[in-house]
């Protein structure tokens, strides 16, 4: 099997209470197809996540690639298309 | 799926930035420059210019200051001359706890229904001849509603075969359980402070922000920069919010200051207690039922009620059994309580078992104010004190099923999770008939209980798990029948 998506959710402090809290129940929402090929897990810090940063809060990784201001959606978004780059559908 | 709301993120934008201020102690100087950073011209405005986004972040401000915007002295009131202002008070806000920033509001629709493209001008003309008040006309050969004449009553739109119709509704006004909300005559929203039980939805609903608590937060940083004792009293909704344990919230509580953090939760044993015995001692008397009277929203709403008010506990909160010990304890100290709600703060301050209150919300963004990562405190300081069954308060069912773990004989518990109109009224009916198929009615404003309150962080089933894990609470999937779905 491939490796894993990684998906890195900051649960610092400064992005938890920016919104970050609404990506608690990410993993609810993953396709059941695609949980075998994805691993989620807390960090407390993210590159550029720091309070006065360029990039705004909360901020996922995915695959090493940050997303900021992220949401559900977007960050199911970001997965698919790991998934696919891994020629997995 | 729990949704982002920029309106909820500017309000944590602004306490974040005035607390940070207000530590540096650099609030008067500066906090006149937080609009210009948060809303530069290079952005794209939220409203129609940057300069009205700007007076409405000001005024926006105020309530963060502690200061209600009905307060409004004169409009060239600068920030800093109310930072000034709010420096130099003695005590804490008194009075309505709820600000409407009408400048934000007022744009929502007057009329709740509107005609879109997808109107084909039919022959049938359904709305026109189906309106109540002849307040449909055909202009250029598509239905158009005077919102003048329309009573929002929703017939078109029931009567329009092309859905053609949508309703759209005034956020803040739909939300509300008891009908405190109404428009002014320049359609800004007004609450009514006789019906208002502080349930806050409206907070939570508007899509503007237009609705805001005032706070305390000035008072509690002075607080913490003085020599005086500081205590935090946690509620017990407050261990599910953060991505921490409670012991680590403790050390993060600490290095803001506080000289000291107590469990809520320690006074909720006290409550079970006493509150088990005085079911008990009614059922004795012949009574049918009994309900709880921790949540402060509900006993906004019993206040109402009269019907009721008979059949509502006696038995003192989880937060005054706590207080009633410190205050012996700790005489001279400033007792800081942790709210997940605007109630809970109202009830607080109206019963003196707090002198300052501090919603988890707030308290977030202190804590990114202060530098102080809530995750990286130390695990294993003097730990958690309370039972599963006190720390279960925080969610909906956990009184009942603290009761219930007792193994009262014939002890008979429903829960209302979560208030509603119709839920109201059903629970008056069940008063008036003195009968009710449960014999206690554990009774929360909030769906999910207080891990749902108004000023909470994290989403309800993400803070009531983290809270079965690591506090063993039975959570919002315990063993107790809700009111919705039970027979009652």
């Amino acid at each position: 099997m491939a490796d894993k998506i990684l998906v890195e959710i900051c649960v610092g402090t400064y992005a938890w209470v920016m919104g970050g809290s609404k990506l608690a129940d990410l993993e609810e929402y993953i396709p059941a197809e695609w949980r075998s090929y994805v691993e989620v897990k807390g960090v407390i810090s993210l590159p550029g996540c720091d309070e006065e940063g360029s990039l705004k809060p909360p901020f996922v990784a995915v695959d090493g690639k940050i997303i900021e201001s992220a949401t559900i959606p977007l960050v199911l978004d970001e997965i698919k298309k790991a998934l696919q780059n891994k020629g997995i559908k | 799926m729990a949704f982002k709301s920029n309106a909820i993120l500017t309000r944590r934008e602004v306490m974040r930035r005035i607390s940070a201020l207000a530590l540096k102690k650099e609030l008067v100087e500066k906090i006149d420059r937080i609009v210009l950073t948060m809303r530069p011209r290079s952005n794209v405005p939220l409203r129609c210019c940057v300069y009205k986004d700007r007076a409405v972040l000001q005024y926006k401000m105020m309530p963060v200051l502690g200061i209600a915007v009905e307060e409004e002295i004169d409009e060239l009131m600068r920030p800093k001359d109310y930072a000034r202002v709010a420096l130099q008070r003695q005590e804490p806000v008194k009075g309505a706890l709820l600000s409407v920033v009408g400048e934000a509001c007022s744009s929502c629709p007057q009329t709740n229904y509107l005609v879109t493209n997808v109107c084909q001008g039919c022959e049938g003309r359904f709305c026109v001849l189906n309106c109540p008040k002849k307040a449909i006309e055909m202009v250029d050969g598509y239905a158009r509603i005077k919102s003048d004449d329309c009573i929002n009553c929703g017939l078109c739109k029931k009567a329009c075969p092309f859905h053609a119709i949508v309703y759209i509704p005034v956020p803040c006004i739909d939300t509300c359980p008891v009908e405190a909300i109404y428009k002014d005559e320049y359609g800004r929203a007004v609450i009514d402070h006789s019906k208002c039980i502080l349930c806050g939805r409206c907070i939570q609903a508007c899509p503007y922000g237009a609705i805001n608590e005032r706070s305390h937060l000035l008072d509690i940083i002075r607080s913490l920069q003085s020599k005086e004792e500081t205590i935090a009293l946690a509620a017990p909704s407050l261990a599910g919010q953060f991505r921490a344990t409670y012991p680590q919230l403790k050390t993060a509580l600490v290095r803001l200051g506080f000289t000291a953090v107590k469990e809520v939760a320690l006074g909720a044993e006290e409550t079970i207690a006493h509150e088990a015995a005085e079911w008990v001692e009614r059922m004795e008397k012949g009574e049918k039922f009994m309900t709880t009277s921790c949540c402060a929203s509900w006993m906004n709403l019993v206040d109402r009620m009269e019907e009721i008010k008979p059949f509502v506990s006696e038995t003192p909160t989880p937060l005054d059994y706590t207080v009633r010990r410190l205050r012996k304890e700790y005489p001279k100290a400033r007792l800081v309580f942790i709210s997940p709600c605007v109630a809970k703060k109202a009830e607080a301050l109206a019963q003196k078992s707090a002198d300052l209150v501090l919603s988890v919300e707030e308290l977030g963004t202190l804590f990114i104010a202060a530098g102080v990562e809530v995750s990286q405190g130390d695990t294993n300081v003097n730990g958690v004190e309370a039972s599963s069954a006190a720390w279960g308060f925080a969610t909906s069912g956990g009184v009942a099923s603290s009761i219930l773990v007792k193994g009262i004989e014939g002890f008979n518990p429903v829960r209302v999770n979560g208030i509603s109109t119709s839920v109201i009224k059903q629970l008056a009916q069940t008063a008036k008939r003195g009968e009710c198929d449960y014999n206690f009615i554990e009774v929360m404003v909030c769906e999910g209980g207080c891990v749902n309150g108004c000023n909470t962080l994290n989403s309800p089933t993400a803070a009531s798990s983290q809270m079965v894990k690591e506090l063993g609470i039975p959570g919002l999937k315990c063993a107790i029948p809700e009111w919705e779905t039970a027979k009652k």
